[in-house]
């Protein structure tokens, strides 16, 4: 049908029938073909963006580190620790200086053991993965730099690394982080928390 | 002088050459149209024939006007779209660093950033309720609340005097029946002194500050 309208339109009787028509509609059809290429090729390029993952600097993320890091945990180190009861903070320099031990109750314990016991369980908590949510993988990195924020400086030593959840559903990365100076250096957490849509 | 004189009747004269010429042209044509039945068709058919290449040309003119414009607003609402979600996130981030900022408040603050102190929280819920002199002070905020996130406690539990290990909610300002709000809401630390073993010390624990704003109608 519609190639019988076309064939039609440009025949001796009909829309396209003199020369200068002629040109006129292929002159059309060229600049619309034309147009069209552009418009897939700035399409396809726009989906591949979309695709590619979003990363966002997110306040509520820095500011959950920031709470976090001012946890008071079970571990009693009336030595090192301000309150007695250690914050996590303290417990990232415990962890650091050789891995010390803290007293819970009645038994000693890793300070490193505590730390990533207790952000594993807080995260758990405080970002939960499940079917609807719309947090679907995060990851947490506590680590020794000797350039606070320089992120391209190799970390001298891994103290935390967590990661749960589907990290090929991360298609909107949000990301936070904290700092503090210790030992001529600097302890940084970075978390980075993914998901489908905006977290 | 006598040359520009010259020149000037010559100027005349091939004016009026020309126009008399067009005029023996017209007179022609005209004369021609009268008497030849087959130029005169010719004449009449020629003018259709230009009044259809000017209807087809500003057809043209219109098709390609069209679809330049649908080009135009294709481009723009995906450039707009994305402009709207950029937009959306600010404002996002901007509703919690507000709140953020509401934890360093005297009323809330602890002493450190983004901490909130959960002993003057139950004395500003008294303060806060029908009668309290803080009744109508976040006059832009339909609802007011902190929550413990971390030790985690299942649903609502609300708490009355004190944080113990039931509860995990401590309403300041109550949402009015029949309101409907959008919440917002970032991490905070609550901090609360605490007694263990003959030894007093500040135990900050996980929450959120959750603030309700009643949508416009």
């Amino acid at each position: 049908m519609i190639k019988k309208s076309f064939v039609f339109a440009f025949s001796e009787y009909g829309l396209f029938s003199s020369k200068r028509s002629q040109h006129e509609a292929m002159g059309f059809i060229i600049i619309v073909a034309l147009v069209m290429v552009v418009g897939v090729i700035f399409l396809g390029i726009k989906m591949n963006q979309d695709r590619a993952v979003q990363q966002y600097s997110d306040s509520n993320i820095i500011n959950f580190l920031t709470a976090s890091s001012r946890y008071t945990s079970d571990c009693f180190d009336r030595a090192r620790c301000t309150q007695g009861f250690c914050s996590l903070n303290e417990l990232k320099q415990k962890c650091y200086d050789n891995n010390e031990k803290c007293n819970i109750g009645t038994d000693d314990r890793y300070s490193c053991d505590i730390l990533n016991y207790t952000y594993s369980d807080m995260l758990s908590k405080s970002w939960r993965i499940y079917n609807d949510s719309p947090v679907k993988y995060y990851d947490l990195k506590v680590k020794y730099r000797t350039i606070c924020n320089d992120s391209a400086t190799a970390s001298l030593l891994s103290l935390v690394d967590i990661t749960a959840g589907d990290s090929t559903q991360c298609y909107v990365r949000k990301i936070g982080q904290e700092s503090f100076p210790y030992n001529h250096g600097c302890i940084v957490s970075e978390l980075k928390i993914c998901g489908k849509d905006a977290v | 002088m006598k040359k520009n004189k010259y020149l000037l009747t010559a100027k005349i004269n091939h004016f009026r050459g020309s126009k008399n010429s067009f005029g023996i042209f017209l007179k022609s044509k005209l004369s021609d149209s009268r008497a030849n039945p087959f130029i005169s068709n010719k004449l009449f058919s020629g003018s259709s024939r230009s009044q259809m290449k000017i209807m087809e040309m500003s057809f043209m003119i219109l098709a390609l006007f069209l679809f330049f414009v649908m080009v135009g607003l294709f481009f723009l609402v995906s450039y707009t779209s994305d402009s709207i979600n950029q937009a959306n996130l600010l404002y996002r981030q901007g509703t919690i660093n507000t709140l953020a900022a509401l934890s360093e408040t005297p009323e809330f603050e602890c002493g450190e950033f983004n901490c909130v102190d959960l002993d003057k929280m139950f004395k500003l819920k008294e303060m806060a309720s029908t009668g309290g002199i803080y009744r109508d002070f976040w006059s832009s905020i339909s609802s007011l609340k902190i929550v413990k996130v971390y030790p985690y406690i299942s649903g609502e539990q609300k708490c009355v005097n004190n944080v113990n290990d039931n509860c995990n909610t401590i309403i300041i300002k109550q949402k009015e029946t029949g309101v409907n709000e959008m919440i917002d809401s970032t991490f905070v630390s609550i901090c609360r002194k605490e007694y263990k073993d003959n030894y007093v010390y500040d135990k900050c624990e996980i929450g959120r500050i959750v603030a309700g704003t009643a949508e416009k109608k």
